[in-house]
């Protein structure tokens, strides 16, 4: 099983299918989707609303609900006694224990994250207790520091607070705290600053990366903002419509971006240090997934489209090392 | 159920047909609308309990309207003088007993199936009335209260609990001893009033001393029945108030009565549609419950909670067909409500449209 | 130069604090600027520092508590009937969320139609007039007896975007017009405003967290800290050298699109939460958080002082402490 995953290798997800079956009909939510998570790194997930992000990063732990069913794929995954696991096919019971130990989450609502009847420390005993045997009084000693390292003040007191009590900057770091408490491998943070402001933003990705990198710990971060990708992830995969149309080092996705679409959504977003006559935006809509057509799924809306993307979808091919994307414009025919 | 579907398209149809007739383009200007409709005939059709419930309430609604005029038997002729036999006959069967009403006889010998046709009206009536009546003052207050905020929601609210608080059955008791009389004497110089009320609960106008209790325990109702509105409406206009789309509203100029019945009323309709549906299941019982206790007409108005509680005097030996005749009519039409208001909640609800609408075309 | 637009003298939002007989909060706590005709005023800060209810109040949204609004050199802030509904028909808002902020029970055209019948607008054909109205924002004649819930985030905006110009107002306030909108989508919204601005000869202002985007649509751009403007000036000017200890942490904790430049400028970051609008410190408000806090700071208020034509700034690094004024 070793081969499988490379030595330094967290997640291997390869040709990852969800469905939701719904009255209308089959939504294909994600596509084939294929990505990998090294150790220590941060690896970016970038879309828009729709393309599949939140719902890749679900599937992963099987957190996906009716009417979404995970139809294929496999994730394998190294867990911390350096088993490999394959996280669709484990039993609910290895899932569970998986969950919120080793991999752990943070969304992006803290408020919605966070039980307004329990206070924060008893977020952390019961994040912590559900996953291995412990006194309460050690937990409570360990929350005290893992609260001090997320920079909340007067920790001691912090705990006792319930959410309410905690401003909105507060409130998401000590879900990040919650999250951190059982020190997974993996954390799956998904627009974790869209609801904050910007200074607090700035803190808490610096917290992320700075926590990252102390607990040896893979980030994979979900956004839809790409100067917070460009500030704090290694590497980038950009979805659109379910599927993955680029995966690059992130110097290396912002000075050459090959897809149409990242091409046209880096140019969308105003950068204050460049002199820009007019914004970038793309033409028309994000396709329906419920039939989608048979070729590249960008095509109604590529500046650069032919033939060939409208009869077949291009597969993912290295055009650089470690660049990759799935266009046909790259691909020799 | 697609066949419950298909006769509610066929009814939205035919309506935005008149409705094109009437003003050309009607059914473009409002297609969307048009669209949502269908969508709810779907949404409900698919619900097995709202379409028992709809069935019922149907059934129910066709008898009390009709009822007077297919029952066999006048209520007010006592049989029982001629027909000694006919003293709480219970129910029988053609084959062995012709000649006698299949379901049984009350104490004047009146057949109770043909009595129960009057008493559908009675009730139907009476719990529309209050529920029509009590809904819309509750509403308004409820819209002032909770738009306007501060001091007069205070004001309202400690009168609403006041209300709320207050035991309707001493209310309509309290009423009862002063409130008959003085509606008889009205009644008896308005005769027009007189004739119009009977009429509309299917009574002689002779009985208009009956009617003037009817009256009376309608009134008591509706002065219970709103303070439940106010406060659903107030909950709702709360959060209402706070969107984005109703301070729009304030920058085009709207004056507060226009924001509260263009913008925050078709907003807050919902929950009100469904509190009305269960409402008349309550009202209907309520009021058949103040019957019961003999606070609304007497002989020989057939009130369905009077009835039973004169079958109460021989129960069970004589009269167990009537009290559960009676009770099981009683049943039926609260629970065709009930079944009624719980599709509606879910027809109404904007989420279960939405996760229905991706099928387009339909 | 010719008189501003708007003028808004130590404007003052306060708000009772619910459970309290004395606390308040204290929103906008004695703003002072001018907007020019044809000009975008870019307002930025952080959540409670004023900036909303900063342009609601202009837009007699909530009545201030003190100080003027002058619009086109008439004190509007007391005004009511009549006269305030002639003030809204010249002075709109665009709202944050477009899925909330029309009306989900009423159609497009029943949405736009509102303003045009309240202010007394007579036409032929409201149809036509619509449809034509509805081109200049990008929307084809099919969408306009849809419902809102019909319409994808940036088609909801255009409505809402038209519904404030329908009536041709003079000044529009947009209070994070993109915020709530997909990024691709956000690029064509600013693109029409900006050209709708040429077209109508309007005058904005754009209130965003966003100061990339801000500094992208503004011309001139103010800073709110805790109800107050303590930076205003040039746009690109602020962007590059900020002054105000506060505008620069603010503006070096944007995220730029750009991975080398990113990591290798400087940081600076506020130390410390975000300080309550009910009990602002003494003084200067941002001294408890300020790297180069100085004695004076903790007691005395810096005022808002041009320290270059058009450019303002209130701290004490750049304004000479005069022992006489209070």
């Amino acid at each position: 099983m070793a081969e499988l995953l490379q030595d330094n290798q967290v997640l291997k997800v390869r040709e990852l299918e969800v469905k939701f079956y719904t009255y209308a009909g089959v939504v294909n939510a994600v596509s084939k989707v294929s990505f990998d998570v090294y150790e220590g790194e941060v690896v970016a997930l970038v879309g828009e609303t729709g393309c599949g992000k939140t719902v890749t990063t679900r599937a992963l732990t099987r957190l996906i609900e009716h009417p979404g069913r995970i139809e294929n794929g496999s994730a394998l995954f190294r867990r911390r006694n350096n088993d490999i696991v394959d996280l669709l096919k484990v039993s609910d019971e290895v899932i569970r224990d998986i969950r919120g130990n080793e991999i752990a989450y943070v969304f992006q609502d803290p408020t919605s994250a966070l039980d307004p009847l329990y206070t924060i420390g008893a977020h952390i005993v019961e994040t912590v207790t559900s996953h291995k045997k412990a006194r309460v009084k050690e937990v409570l000693k360990d929350a005290i520091k893992l609260l001090r390292e997320v920079v909340i003040p007067s920790p001691e007191m912090r705990i006792k607070n319930y959410p309410h009590e905690l401003s909105g900057g507060m409130r998401q770091r000590a879900v990040i705290a919650t999250s951190l408490s059982n020190n997974p491998k993996l954390l799956i943070a998904d627009e974790p600053t869209t609801n904050l402001d910007v200074t607090i933003q700035a803190q808490i990705l610096e917290l992320l990366k700075e926590l990252q990198s102390r607990y040896k710990m893979s980030l994979i971060l979900i956004t839809h903002n790409l100067g917070i990708v460009a500030e704090v992830s290694d590497r980038v995969y950009i979805m659109y419509a379910g599927k993955i149309v680029e995966e690059a080092p992130t110097t290396d996705l912002y000075y050459k971006p090959l897809h149409p679409y990242t091409q046209l959504l880096i140019r969308s977003v105003p950068n204050p240090l460049k002199r820009i006559e007019r914004l970038e935006s793309i033409p028309g809509m994000v396709p329906s997934l419920i039939n989608p057509p048979p070729g590249c799924r960008f095509y109604p809306r590529c500046p650069y489209a032919v033939d060939v993307c409208r009869r077949e979808e291009p597969p993912m091919t290295e055009v650089e090392p470690h660049h990759r994307v799935a266009c046909w414009l790259y691909l020799r025919r | 159920m697609k066949v419950v579907y298909e006769v509610l398209v066929k009814i939205v149809n035919s309506y935005a047909w008149v409705r094109d007739k009437i003003s050309p383009g009607w059914s473009t200007r409002n297609s969307s609308r048009i669209k949502e409709w269908k969508l709810m005939a779907y949404a409900f059709s698919k619900s097995k309990i709202g379409v028992l419930g709809g069935i019922i309430v149907f059934v129910v609604t066709l008898l009390a309207i009709i009822g007077p005029l297919l029952a066999w038997e006048p209520y007010w002729e006592y049989r029982v003088v001629e027909n000694p036999e006919l003293w709480y006959r219970p129910p029988c069967m053609p084959p062995w007993c012709s000649g006698y009403p299949v379901f049984g006889t009350d104490e004047w010998g009146r057949d109770i199936v043909s009595l129960s046709l009057y008493g559908f009206r009675i009730s139907f009536v009476i719990s529309l009335f209050v529920v029509l009546l009590g809904a819309p003052l509750g509403i308004l207050l409820g819209l002032v209260a909770g738009y306007k905020g501060g001091l007069i929601d205070e004001v309202i609210m400690r009168l609403t609990d006041i209300f709320i608080a207050f035991p309707g059955l001493i209310l309509a008791i309290a009423f009862a001893s002063v409130l008959p009389q003085r509606i008889r004497s009205f009644l008896e110089v308005n005769t027009p009033i007189r004739d119009l009320l009977s009429l509309i609960f299917g009574l002689r106008p002779e009985e208009y001393a009956q009617l003037a209790a009817l009256i009376s325990v309608w009134i008591a109702m509706v002065i219970v029945w709103w303070p439940g509105y106010a406060r659903i409406v107030r909950g709702s206009v709360l959060s209402v108030r706070e969107q984005p789309f109703i301070e729009a509203a304030k920058l085009v100029g709207l004056s507060t009565r226009k924001i509260l019945t263009k913008h925050i009323l078709p907003n807050v309709l919902s929950p009100i549609l469904v509190m009305m549906t269960f409402d008349l299941a309550t009202a209907t019982l309520f009021a058949a419950a103040l019957s019961f206790l003999g606070l609304g007409p007497q002989e020989p108005v057939p009130e369905l909670g009077y009835l039973i509680s004169k079958a109460g005097g021989f129960f069970p030996e004589r009269t167990m067909h009537i009290v559960l005749y009676f009770g099981i009519i009683l049943l039926v039409i609260a629970l065709g409500w009930n079944l009624l208001g719980d599709a509606l909640r879910d027809v109404l609800d904007p989420r279960t449209r939405r996760s229905i609408e991706f099928k387009e075309g339909e | 130069m010719s008189p501003p637009l708007l003028e808004v003298q130590d404007l003052k939002v306060y708000f009772r604090v619910r459970g309290s007989l004395f606390a308040k909060v204290r929103a906008v706590d004695g703003v002072s600027l001018s907007v020019f005709k044809g000009e975008t005023l870019g307002i930025v800060g952080e959540s409670g520092c004023g900036k909303t209810t900063l342009g609601k109040t202009i837009l007699l949204l909530n009545r201030p508590t003190a100080g003027k609004i002058l619009f086109d050199g008439k004190d509007v802030s007391k005004l009511r009937g009549k006269k305030l509904l002639e003030f809204r028909r010249n002075a709109q808002m665009v709202f944050q969320d477009p899925h909330t902020s029309l009306n989900p029970r009423m159609t497009i055209a029943e949405t736009l139609l509102e303003p045009l019948r309240e202010h007394g607008v007579q036409l032929d054909n409201y149809e036509e007039h619509l449809i034509k109205e509805m081109e200049n924002v990008g929307l084809g004649p099919e969408h306009l007896y849809r419902y809102p819930h019909e319409l994808s985030g940036g088609q909801k905006q255009r409505v809402a975007i038209l519904r404030a110009i329908i009536l041709r107002p003079k000044l529009i306030v947009l209070d994070e017009p993109t915020s709530a909108l997909d990024v691709s989508v956000q690029a064509q919204i600013l693109e029409l405003l900006k050209d709708l601005q040429r077209n109508y000869n309007l005058t904005y202002i754009f209130i965003s967290h966003d100061i990339s985007v801000v500094k992208y649509m503004s011309s001139r751009m103010a800073v709110m800290y805790l109800g107050k403007i303590i930076e205003v000036g040039d746009a690109q000017k602020l962007y590059e050298k900020p002054l105000h200890p506060y505008s620069v942490m603010l503006l070096s904790s944007i995220p730029i699109p750009d991975p080398v430049l990113s990591r290798s400028r400087k940081k600076t970051r506020p130390q410390g939460e975000p300080p309550s609008p009910i009990n602002p410190p003494s003084g200067c408000r941002f001294h408890p958080r300020c790297p180069h806090v100085m004695e004076v700071c903790k007691v005395k208020e810096p005022p808002l002082t041009e320290i270059e034509p058009g450019y303002y700034v209130s701290c004490w690094l750049y304004t000479a402490d005069k022992p006489s004024s209070s």
